[in-house]
C-alpha cells in the first residue's frame, strides 16, 4: 500500500530526509518513530503530497506522489502535526466541508459525517464553535476530519498528542480497529502506544531509517544479560567481550556486569563455562528483555 | 456544485460570521449614502444631476475595502496550517485561487447590490439616464474583480495577514496613482504608457456608460494574471 523509495528532503545546505525507503502492506499498522527533528513530519508531509521530495519516489495504493498526486491524495486520509481546522466554524460544517474537499459525494456525506463524529467521539460537540474547544477535542476533530472520505490509507502524524489517558486509549482502540480496512502510518512519541497498536516499527534517526521491524524482534535484538560475579578478575570484562554473541560490556559495582548482546546467538553457555573456568564465582546469570523505550534510546543515540 | 464555489461559499460565511462583514457594509452604506445626499444638495442648487460621481467616489471605497476583504484568504490557511488540509486534499492550486477570489468578489458583489437603491429613488422620483447606471455598475464589478485578484496574489505570498493587507493596499494605490503624471503633463510620452496601466483611467472610461472591449479586456487580462500567479505561488509550495 505504501512503497517508499529513497526518498530525499534537501532544505538549503541540511538533509531533513536522507535516502529513506520502507513499505507498508495492506492492512498493516506501522509506527513511525524517532527524535525530535529526526524528519517524521517532513516525510509525513511528501507522502500526503504537501511536499515535493528532493529525490526518491513514493508509491501510495499503487499511485506515484509525483505522477498521480490527485490519486495518491484521494486514497489518504492525513492529520497533520497541527490539526487544520478553521476556527469560526462549527464542528459539523468543518467535517462537512471537509468532506466536500475530499470529493465525498452527496448522497454518501451525511452517513461519513456520522461516522467521522463517531471516530472523534464528537456527538456532542457536534455544533461547537471549533474556536471553543480545548486542546484535544481539537485533536480529536482532526482525526475526524481524517478518515470522513473512508480512504484506504491514513497518515497520522501524532494522533495522540494533547489527549487524556483516556481518549489516549480509545484512539488507540480506533486506530487498532481501522488494521483490517486501511494501512495506517502514524508517528508518535508514546511508545507504549506503539507497542500496543503497531505490527511494525521504523526508527528514523536524523533523516535516515536505523532500523525496521516488528515490536518484538527489535526488543530481542536490543536485550542483553546481567551476571553477578564474586570473585571477578581485573580483566574479567575483556574476557567477557571477546565472547561470540556479546557486543558491549559495562562493569558495574559489587562484581556486577550487564552484557549486550548482538542477537545472532545464544551466549550464556559460553559464558557460563569461561566463569567455572576462571573461577570467577558465578553467583547469576540472567537474561535482560530490553522494552521499547531502551530500544529507541539505543538506536536514536549517536555515539 | 463545482469546488471553487464551495470555497467561496465558505468564505463568505466567513465574513458573515465575524464582524468584518457588518462593519464593511455599514461603511459602505454611510459612505454611499453620504455622498448621495451631498449630489442631491447640489442638484437641488440647480446643477445637473448625475450618479456618476457616487460611483466614483466608491473607488476610493474599494481601494481600502479590497486589502481587508481579500489579506486572510490565503494568509491565515498559511498560519493556521490549514493549506495543508487544502493541498492534501485532491484540489488543484486553480480550485483553490478560483474559490478565494469568487468569495471576494462575490462579497464585492453584495456591496454593490446595496447601492441599487440609489438608482431607483432617481428613477421615481426623477428622470434616470440607465447607460451610466449599467457603465457603472459593470465598470465597479470589473474593477473589483481585478482588485480581488490582486489582494488573493497579495495573500498567497506571505503568512502574515497584516503584510499582506499593506502590500494590496500599496499597490493598488500605486495603481490608481500613475494615471496622475498623464494629467498634468498630457504630452509626456511615458505618462501616457503609465496611464494605459493604471486601472483608474480604464474606470473612468467605463463609468460615462461607454464599454469599450478593450477596457474589458483590461480588466479580464488583469485578473487572470493575478490569479495565475496564485496557482504558481501556490504550487511552489511544494519545492521549497
Ligand atoms: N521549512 C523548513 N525549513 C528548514 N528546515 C526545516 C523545515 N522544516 C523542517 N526542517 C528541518 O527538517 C528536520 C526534520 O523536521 P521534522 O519536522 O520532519 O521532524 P520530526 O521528526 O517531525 O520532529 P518532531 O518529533 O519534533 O515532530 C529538522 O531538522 C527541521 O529543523
Ligand atoms: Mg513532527
Amino acid at each position: 500500500m505504501i512503497e517508499v523509495e529513497g526518498l530525499s528532503k534537501i532544505y538549503g545546505a541540511s538533509h531533513a530526509v536522507e535516502e529513506v525507503s520502507f513499505a507498508a502492506g495492506e492492512g498493516e499498522i506501522v509506527g513511525f518513530l524517532g527524535p525530535n527533528g529526526a524528519g517524521k513530519t517532513t516525510t509525513m508531509r511528501i507522502l500526503s503530497c504537501f511536499m515535493a521530495p528532493s529525490s526518491g519516489s513514493a508509491r501510495i495504493a499503487g499511485f506515484d506522489i509525483l505522477e498521480n498526486s490527485l490519486e495518491v491524495r484521494r486514497s489518504i486520509g492525513y492529520l497533520p502535526e497541527n490539526a487544520p481546522l478553521y476556527d469560526e466554524m462549527s464542528v459539523r460544517d468543518y467535517l462537512n466541508y471537509v468532506a466536500v474537499l475530499r470529493g465525498v459525494p452527496k448522497s454518501q456525506r451525511a452517513i461519513r459525517l456520522e461516522a467521522a463524529l463517531d471516530a472523534g467521539q464528537l456527538e456532542h460537540r457536534a455544533d461547537t464553535l471549533i474556536r471553543k474547544l480545548s486542546k484535544g477535542y481539537r485533536q480529536r476533530v482532526g482525526i475526524a476530519q481524517a478518515i470522513i472520505h473512508d480512504p484506504p490509507v491514513l497518515i497520522l502524524d501524532e494522533p495522540s498528542s494533547g489527549l487524556d489517558p483516556r481518549q489516549r486509549a480509545e484512539t488507540r482502540h480506533f486506530i487498532k480497529s481501522q488494521a483490517p480496512q486501511r494501512t495506517v502510518l502514524l508517528s508518535t512519541h508514546i511508545l507504549p502506544d506503539v507497542q500496543e497498536t503497531c505490527s511494525r516499527v521504523i526508527v528514523i534517526n536524523a533523516g535516515r531509517v536505523v532500523a525496521q521491524d516488528a515490536v518484538e524482534n527489535l526488543a530481542a535484538k536490543a536485550s542483553g544479560l546481567n551476571l553477578v560475579l564474586a570473585r571477578p578478575t581485573p580483566d574479567a570484562s575483556e574476557k567477557l567481550s571477546r565472547v561470540a554473541g556479546v557486543s558491549a560490556v559495562r562493569r558495574e559495582p559489587n562484581g556486577a556486569f550487564s552484557l549486550d548482546l548482538t542477537g545472532e546467538n545464544d551466549a550464556r553457555e559460553e559464558i557460563a563455562r569461561m566463569c567455572v573456568a576462571e573461577n570467577w564465582g558465578l553467583l547469576e546469570l540472567s537474561r535482560r528483555r530490553a522494552n521499547l523505550e531502551e530500544v529507541f534510546l539505543k538506536l536514536t543515540t549517536s555515539d | 456544485m463545482f469546488i471553487p464555489f464551495h470555497i467561496a461559499w465558505k468564505e463568505i460565511r466567513g465574513y458573515f460570521s465575524s464582524w468584518i462583514a457588518y462593519v464593511l457594509c455599514a461603511g459602505w452604506l454611510l459612505l454611499s449614502g453620504l455622498t448621495f445626499v451631498s449630489l442631491l444638495g447640489a442638484a437641488a442648487q440647480g446643477a445637473p444631476f448625475s450618479l456618476v460621481p457616487l460611483y466614483q467616489n466608491l473607488i476610493i471605497v474599494f481601494l481600502f475595502l479590497t486589502p481587508l476583504l481579500t489579506m486572510r484568504l490565503l494568509a491565515e490557511e498559511r498560519a493556521t496550517g490549514t493549506l495543508e488540509l487544502l493541498f492534501t486534499s485532491p484540489l488543484t492550486p486553480w480550485q483553490v485561487t478560483m474559490g478565494k477570489w469568487l468569495g471576494a468578489l462575490a462579497f464585492c458583489a453584495v456591496l454593490l447590490l446595496l447601492t441599487l437603491h440609489f438608482p431607483f429613488f432617481v428613477f421615481q422620483y426623477g428622470t434616470l439616464d440607465a447607460g451610466p447606471v449599467w457603465g457603472s455598475t459593470i465598470a465597479l464589478i470589473c474593477l473589483a474583480a481585478a482588485f480581488c485578484a490582486f489582494g488573493v496574489f497579495c495573500s498567497s505570498l506571505c503568512d502574515s495577514q497584516i503584510v499582506a493587507g499593506f502590500l494590496t493596499f500599496g499597490g493598488l494605490l500605486l495603481s490608481w496613482m500613475l494615471a496622475w503624471p498623464a494629467a498634468t503633463a498630457p504630452d509626456n510620452r511615458l505618462a501616457a504608457v503609465a496611464a494605459q496601466f493604471s486601472v483608474f483611467a480604464h474606470f473612468a472610461r467605463m463609468l460615462g456608460g461607454a464599454i469599450d472591449t478593450q477596457d474589458l479586456i483590461f480588466f479580464a487580462s488583469l485578473s487572470f494574471f493575478f490569479l495565475f500567479a496564485t496557482t504558481r505561488v501556490l504550487e511552489s509550495r511544494q519545492w521549497k
